[in-house]
C-alpha cells in the first residue's frame, strides 16, 4: 500500500482519557489507512497547532493499533506532553510513523515482559500481539500515584504483577524484585523503564537469559537522519529511533546512560 | 523555478541543509524530495567520528540547540556504502565536508576525486561549533578561509562551496576573502552557539556546555548575515538559517541569496519543502516574476 505523505500522517483526536497519576490514553484515527506496527514502533506526533512552538515532535510507543486508529499511553512530564494531553476531541495533529528499526520479536517460546512505570507502554502493545509467548507480565511502580494506571492495566492483561517500590500496590519491591522472586524463568526477557531497571535486569539476568530493553531518547526527526537520539553500545553510537528502540541489553553501554 | 549557483543549475531554490538528512535511499524519493533541488550529506569527516556523548538535542522556543558532534563513519565508508545508496535518485548529492587539519580535507577530496561524477557540489564546514578542534577555528578568520581554500581548490576541480560560520564580527570580510580564494559560492550560514541548563538537575544539558541553535527563531540573525555577505561578493550566496516557511525563502532571496537551505524545519514536517515550493511559485506569479531569478535580491535597499 502506498500512503500519500510518506511517514507522515494526518490525524484526528478521538478519544483522550485521564487514567490517573497523569497518564493519559489518547487514541488517533487517521486519515489514510495505517500499516500495521510492530511491538515497539512508535510515532512521533504533534498537534497541528504547533506551527512552530513547541518545534520538536515527542515519540511515544504504540499501545494498541487498528487499521485506521492508534492508541498511545502519555504520561505528563513536561511541555509538550502537558500540551498534547490537553487537546480536544477532534483536534488534527500530524502523526510520524511507525517509526523504530528493532521491534520485539519473540525468537523463542517463552518470554517474560518488566516493565517500568510508563515503559508498560510499548510492552502492553507487545503483549496483544504476543501474548501466547508471555509467561509472567511485571509491572513495576514507584507509588500509590500509580493506582488508577495498574488498574486499568489489570483491565488490559490477565495475570499481571504488580510491584510498588512503597508497598502500597501489589508486592513491595521494584520490578526487578519481583522478577528474581519468581519460579523459572523465560528463554527472553522483554523490559522496558527506567534505565537503572533495565540494568538491574542486565546485571540479574544476563548470563541466563536474553534481555531486550526497548530506550526512549530524545529525538528530532525519527528516522535516522539527525543522529540526535544515540546511545552507546558495542557497536558505536547507535540511533535509538533507526536501530532500536530496542536493543539487546549486552550490547547497550547502560552505564553511560546513568 | 529553476536557479543557477555558479555552473550548477538546480531544479527549484530549494535545498536540504547538512545534518538532518539520511542517507537512506526510501528518503530521496517523492514525497519527501517534492521541491527540492539538492540535499546536503551529513557532516562528513576523513575518519569515522562516533560523536558526542550525553544529552545531543534540547527543544528552544521556536528552535533547537544540538550537539550531535558529527557522527559519522568516515569519507570512505560513505563513499563505498552510502553514496551508492543516495546518488541516482535524481536529487543531487551535496557533500558536507568538515575536517580538522588541512591534511584530512585534501585526503577527504583526493578519495571523492572518484566518485566527481555523482557529486554535485562540496560543501566545505568551516563553521561547525560542536568540535573542539573542528570547524570554528578555520571559519573565524579571513586567514583560516583562506587557508583551506588554498589546500582544497586546487583539488577540486567541481563546485566548492564554503559553509561560514555566522560567529564573526566582519562577515563581509570573511566572504571577501573566499571570494577571493576560489569559493564558487557561499552558504550563509551555520547555527549560533548557545546553551541550556536544565535547572531541574542544576547542570548544563550539554557535555560540552554549548551547542548550536537552530530552527525559526535564528532566522532574522541568518536573514541579516546573508544580507550583508550578499552586499559584499559577487560570487552566488544560499542562504541558510531558521527557514520554515515561503515567507522566509522569498526573504532571503530577496535579500540576495540566490538558493536557501533549510535543516531544522524537516524535523518539524518532513514535508515542507514541498508545501514550501507551492506557496514559493504560487507568490511568483501573484508578483508577475517570471521566474525565481526575477526576485534575487530586489530587496535589498539602496546605501546598506
Amino acid at each position: 500500500m502506498r500512503y500519500s505523505g510518506g511517514l507522515e500522517r494526518e490525524a484526528r483526536l478521538i478519544e483522550n482519557t485521564l487514567i490517573g497519576g497523569g497518564v493519559y490514553l489518547l487514541r488517533f484515527e487517521a486519515e489514510e489507512p495505517l500499516p500495521h506496527s510492530l511491538s515497539g514502533q512508535f510515532f512521533m506526533i504533534r498537534p497541528s497547532r504547533w506551527e512552530r512552538d513547541p518545534f520538536l515532535l515527542r515519540p511515544f510507543a504504540v499501545v494498541d493499533q487498528s487499521d485506521e486508529t492508534v492508541d498511545f499511553l502519555i504520561k505528563v512530564v513536561g511541555r509538550g506532553t502537558r500540551d498534547i494531553s490537553a487537546s480536544d476531541i477532534g483536534a488534527s495533529f500530524r502523526l510520524r510513523g511507525p517509526l523504530g528499526g528493532r521491534s520485539f520479536v519473540p525468537s523463542c517460546d517463552s518470554v517474560t515482559l518488566v516493565a517500568g512505570g510508563i515503559g508498560v507502554a510499548p510492552l502492553l502493545y507487545a503483549w496483544k500481539l504476543h501474548s501466547k509467548f508471555v509467561v509472567r507480565f511485571i509491572f513495576g511502580v514507584p507509588d500509590k500515584e500509580w493506582t488508577d494506571v495498574v488498574n486499568w492495566i489489570k483491565s488490559q492483561v490477565t495475570g499481571v504483577e504488580i510491584a510498588s517500590e512503597d508497598g502500597s500496590i501489589g508486592v513491595k519491591g521494584t520490578a526487578v524484585d519481583l522478577l528474581s522472586s519468581g519460579q523459572g524463568h523465560a528463554e527472553e526477557i522483554w523490559a522496558c523503564g527506567p534505565i537503572p531497571m533495565l540494568k538491574a535486569i542486565c546485571d540479574a539476568f544476563k548470563d541466563k537469559t536474553r534481555v531486550f530493553g526497548s530506550f526512549e531518547s530524545r529525538m528530532g526527526c525519527g528516522i535516522g537522519g539527525c543522529h540526535s537520539c544515540a546511545i552507546p553500545t558495542r557497536s558505536g553510537m547507535l540511533k535509538v529511533c533507526h536501530d532500536g528502540p530496542v536493543f539487546d541489553l549486552s550490547e547497550v553501554y547502560l552505564d553511560e546512560l546513568l | 523555478m529553476s536557479v543557477t549557483v555558479g555552473n550548477l543549475t538546480l531544479s527549484s531554490p530549494l535545498i536540504i541543509a547538512s545534518g538532518i538528512w539520511p542517507h537512506e535511499a526510501k528518503f530521496w524519493r517523492e514525497p519527501y524530495t517534492n521541491g527540492v533541488s539538492a540535499i546536503c550529506s551529513k557532516g562528513l569527516t576523513r575518519h569515522c567520528r562516533s560523536g558526542n556523548k550525553g544529552t545531543r538535542i534540547w527543544e528552544t522556543s521556536s528552535g533547537l540547540l544540538n550537539s550531535i558532534g558529527l557522527q559519522n563513519r568516515g569519507i570512505e565508508a560513505f563513499i563505498a556504502e552510502e553514496l551508492p545508496e543516495i546518488s541516482g535518485n535524481q536529487v543531487p548529492v551535496v557533500v558536507n565536508l568538515a575536517f580538522e587539519t588541512l591534511r584530512e580535507v585534501e585526503e577527504s577530496l583526493i578519495l571523492l576525486k572518484s566518485v566527481k561524477k555523482h557529486i554535485a557540489a562540496i560543501e566545505l564546514n568551516v563553521s561547525c561549533p560542536n568540535v573542539d578542534f573542528g570547524g570554528m577555528a578555520w571559519g573565524v578568520s579571513g586567514e583560516g578561509i583562506a587557508q583551506v581554500l588554498g589546500a582544497a581548490r586546487p583539488l577540486w576541480e567541481g563546485e566548492l562551496w564554503l559553509k561560514l560560520t555566522p560567529q564573526v564580527s566582519n562577515l563581509a570580510d570573511i566572504a571577501k576573502v573566499a571570494q577571493e580564494k576560489g569559493a564558487d559560492a557561499l552558504v550563509v550560514a551555520n547555527t549560533w552557539l548557545g546553551m541550556a541548563i536544565d535547572v531541574d538537575r542544576k547542570k548544563p544539558v550539554f557535555e560540552r556546555v554549548v551547542a548550536g541553535l537552530s530552527g525559526s527563531t535564528v532566522f532574522p540573525l541568518a536573514l541579516k548575515c546573508v544580507y550583508e555577505a550578499a552586499g559584499a561578493v559577487s560570487i552566488p550566496v544560499i542562504g541558510c538559517g531558521g527557514v520554515s516557511s515561503a515567507n522566509d525563502v522569498l526573504a532571503m532571496l530577496l535579500a540576495g541569496a540566490v538558493a536557501v537551505e533549510v535543516g531544522s524545519m524537516l524535523l518539524h514536517d518532513l514535508l515542507c519543502m514541498g508545501e514550501i515550493y507551492d506557496q514559493v511559485r504560487r507568490k511568483l506569479t501573484e508578483w508577475n516574476a517570471f521566474s525565481v531569478r526575477d526576485i534575487i535580491g530586489k530587496g535589498r535597499s539602496e546605501g546598506f
